[in-house]
């Protein structure tokens, strides 16, 4: 058994700077990962710009920002975009805080490289940098502070005492042993689920292990319904499946005039949103392709065509040159991809297949302002929290949410751990969520393997729950879903391993994606309209009329249970009416 | 890109310190021509050759830099390299060597 005051359950971005705080609290924090630091988890991989109201760029941070902005403006379009069911006490911590945040990463020595004005946002609020140069400077700061890091560290589940979070239980990856770790305080930092989708532009590690072991301590969730996908990434070949270079250089901020097509070349986002049409938002864009792949109008690979023939050579050339982005290199390679072949053939008149690839969780644990879960003792930072960007993500907000949560729980969650003592953890309890862990390495393998299981999930989510939903579909989600439950207590690996075992640790991934599914379908059918990343083909409105709520998602004895509650409103009054 | 089918066989490095006296090569058998990279082929073996290989991956985008491993001897992104011909991979990192291609970092616990 390992002894320590807070444990961090994920390294990167919301895990490694909430681990600085709890140090500085002066407590003793121990980060644990399914991966090693820097080396696994979304931040790496974001763009990444880092937003901060313009006006503050311009005066606390020195940078090009507009001082016609302020926070309560940025605080305003997060809402418009969000479609108006944020939490907006959490909205108001986020732009607050934002320009400390980002002050204290670019005095820890984060590299800036400019400022860029993304879709939704009023002023250019953009603070462009890399998601490895954020980790580089997390990683470096977390060695400084003398931080415990436990790598291949799989946690499994949180362990209760008395109604609060006393630690946590998890597999040594590196070894097979089945650990237990004492805390008087616990922070989730696991990032969003992205996996349960079969094109996703997270890593494979993604696998929402937070919010389903969240849910099975009895935590909240809220929001689950609200999943962001973005448009144009690659989905063939399969190397490049889910790699967002061309949304980088067609539709994203700054991108070109880049045409999407339906298999009669008719450039079908007209109908969606004849202004912008290609630069329209993420929600639209993945809308708008879907419905034409729905309607039998795609391509080949379940895509449309994206074509850049109608530009001249002279414009495809210069934009790498001049682009100015951390990964996108004046030879066209995109990191460490290579596509001048490509574009070379693309500038001659070659289509590329495109499509959505899940991008982001906008719902998750249900957190206060102070990142306190439902639960005593847990607390909540980053993507695996709902409530901060409603029901659609403005660019740029994933990185300022993770710097300005993981500050706000490792605070709260070390002055919590101040005041309590480490509990005794019921040996039976123990042994049962042992039971758990070490089952699929125990039994033989004679139904579907953990592989296969992923799969059907990842099916079933897309042809069902994906970008485009319906209610007679999610209903049959359901279906799929309890058949796929009842194969899941018997997987068994056929690799006997105890090292890394990659069998064994899908067995575990695939416990939290058929949960985060079914917490998702629920919500989603439950919620009888259309609004912001949430499309219903059967009701295509938003309804705000009727559907100014949230929807919190309980464990009822150990079933996946809905409900709605009135939004959290500070400031902004939403609109009343039907909107088309 | 790949365009015709063909075999390609992988020679992979396999090392389990709690079974194995002392490390060995597996040659796998995969057809690319759809545009495999290395992790790819490699999660292709697990899913439906050998389950027990074990290799790091994550971020499948080049930018992680996790699944680094020798690729003919140089050390590369399996992600991001593609699989046209036949391979030898080998861990990068002996000395924290887990198991097969993966290894511990060097800030572990």
């Amino acid at each position: 058994m390992i002894k320590t005051d807070v444990v961090i359950i994920g390294s990167e971005g919301a895990g490694a700077r909430a681990a600085l705080e709890v140090k500085k609290a002066g407590l003793e924090p121990l980060i644990v990962t399914k991966g090693m630091i820097g080396r696994c988890g979304s931040t790496v991989t974001a763009g990444a710009d880092v937003d901060v109201d313009s006006k503050s760029i311009k005066e606390a941070l020195g940078l090009n920002g507009d001082i016609r902005d302020s926070k309560e403006t940025f605080f305003e379009d997060i809402i418009i975009e969000g479609k108006y069911i944020n939490n907006q006490k959490l909205v108001e911590a986020h732009v607050e805080e934002a320009p400390d945040r980002v002050k204290e990463m670019m005095d820890w020595g984060m590299k800036v490289t400019n400022v860029l004005h993304g879709p939704g946002h009023r002023y250019p609020r953009g603070v462009y940098t890399s998601g490895q140069e954020m980790m580089r400077v997390l990683a470096r700061e977390v060695k400084r502070a003398n931080i415990k890091i436990y790598e291949h560290f799989m946690a499994t589940d949180l362990v209760k005492k008395d109604g609060k979070v006393v630690g946590i239980v998890g597999l040594d990856l590196s070894t097979g042993e089945f650990v237990t770790i004492s805390a008087k305080a616990v922070i989730i930092a696991t990032g969003g689920g992205m996996m349960m989708y079969p094109v996703q532009t997270a890593p494979e590690d993604i696998t929402g292990d937070g919010q389903a072991m969240a849910w099975r301590a009895g935590a909240s969730l809220v929001d689950m319904e609200m999943i962001q996908f973005l448009a144009c990434t690659f989905i063939t070949p399969l190397a490049w499946k889910g790699l967002t270079f061309p949304f980088t250089i067609g539709p994203g901020v700054g991108g070109m005039e880049i045409w999407l097509m339906n298999k009669f070349g008719a450039r079908f986002m007209s109908k969606w949103d004849p202004e912008r049409m290609e630069h329209s938002t993420r929600d639209k864009l993945a809308i708008g392709i879907m419905n034409e792949v729905i309607d039998g109008l795609g391509s080949p690979a379940g895509g449309v065509y994206y074509s850049l023939k109608h530009l001249p050579d002279e414009i495809v050339d210069r934009y790498p040159i001049e682009r100015n982005d951390p990964y996108l290199k004046p030879d066209w390679s995109f990191k460490g991809f290579q596509f001048k072949e490509l574009i070379e053939s693309m500038k001659k008149g070659k289509s590329i297949e495109v499509g959505p690839a899940c991008h982001f969780f906008m719902g998750g644990i249900k957190i206060n302002k102070q990142c306190e879960t439902t639960l005593p003792g847990l607390y909540g930072a980053g993507e695996v929290c709902g409530g901060t960007h409603g029901g659609n993500r403005l660019s740029g907000n994933a990185c300022t949410q993770i710097l300005v949560q993981g500050k706000r729980a490792g605070e709260n969650a070390a002055a919590y751990a101040k005041t309590c003592c480490h509990e005794e953890m019921s040996p039976a309890e123990v042994e049962r969520l042992k039971q758990r862990v070490v089952g699929p390495i125990q039994r033989d393998c004679i139904g579907a393997s953990a592989f296969e299981l992923k799969k059907q999930i990842q099916n079933v989510a897309w042809q069902k729950v994906g970008v485009v939903r319906t209610g007679e579909n999610l209903i049959s989600a359901l279906d799929d879903i309890a058949e796929i439950k009842k194969q899941i207590p018997g997987i068994g690996c056929r690799a006997k391993n105890r090292i890394y075992n990659k069998e064994w640790i899908d067995a575990l991934q695939v416990e939290s994606l058929i949960t985060l599914l079914e917490m998702t379908t629920k919500s989603a059918l439950l919620r009888k309209e259309s609004r912001g990343a949430h499309f219903r083909r059967d009701a295509i409105k938003i309804d705000n009329e009727n559907w100014l709520k949230n929807i919190i998602i309980d464990n009822k004895h150990g079933e996946v249970v809905t409900s709605c509650v009135p939004l959290m409103i500070t400031s902004f009054i939403p609109p009343k009416e039907v909107v088309e | 890109m790949a365009n015709k089918k063909k075999i390609v066989k992988m020679k992979v490095f396999r090392f389990d310190p709690t079974v194995d006296k002392e490390p060995y090569y597996d040659t796998y058998e995969v057809e690319t021509g759809v545009g495999y990279s290395v992790m790819n082929a490699l999660q292709y073996v697990v899913e439906n050759i050998d389950p027990t290989l074990a290799f790091y991956a994550s971020c499948r985008i080049g930018v992680c830099m996790g699944c680094i491993i020798r690729i003919n001897g140089k050390p590369l992104r399996s992600c991001a390299t593609m699989l046209t011909e036949d391979v030898v991979l080998e861990p990068m990192d002996m000395k924290n060597l887990l198991r097969d291609l993966t290894a511990k970092s060097r800030q572990s616990l």
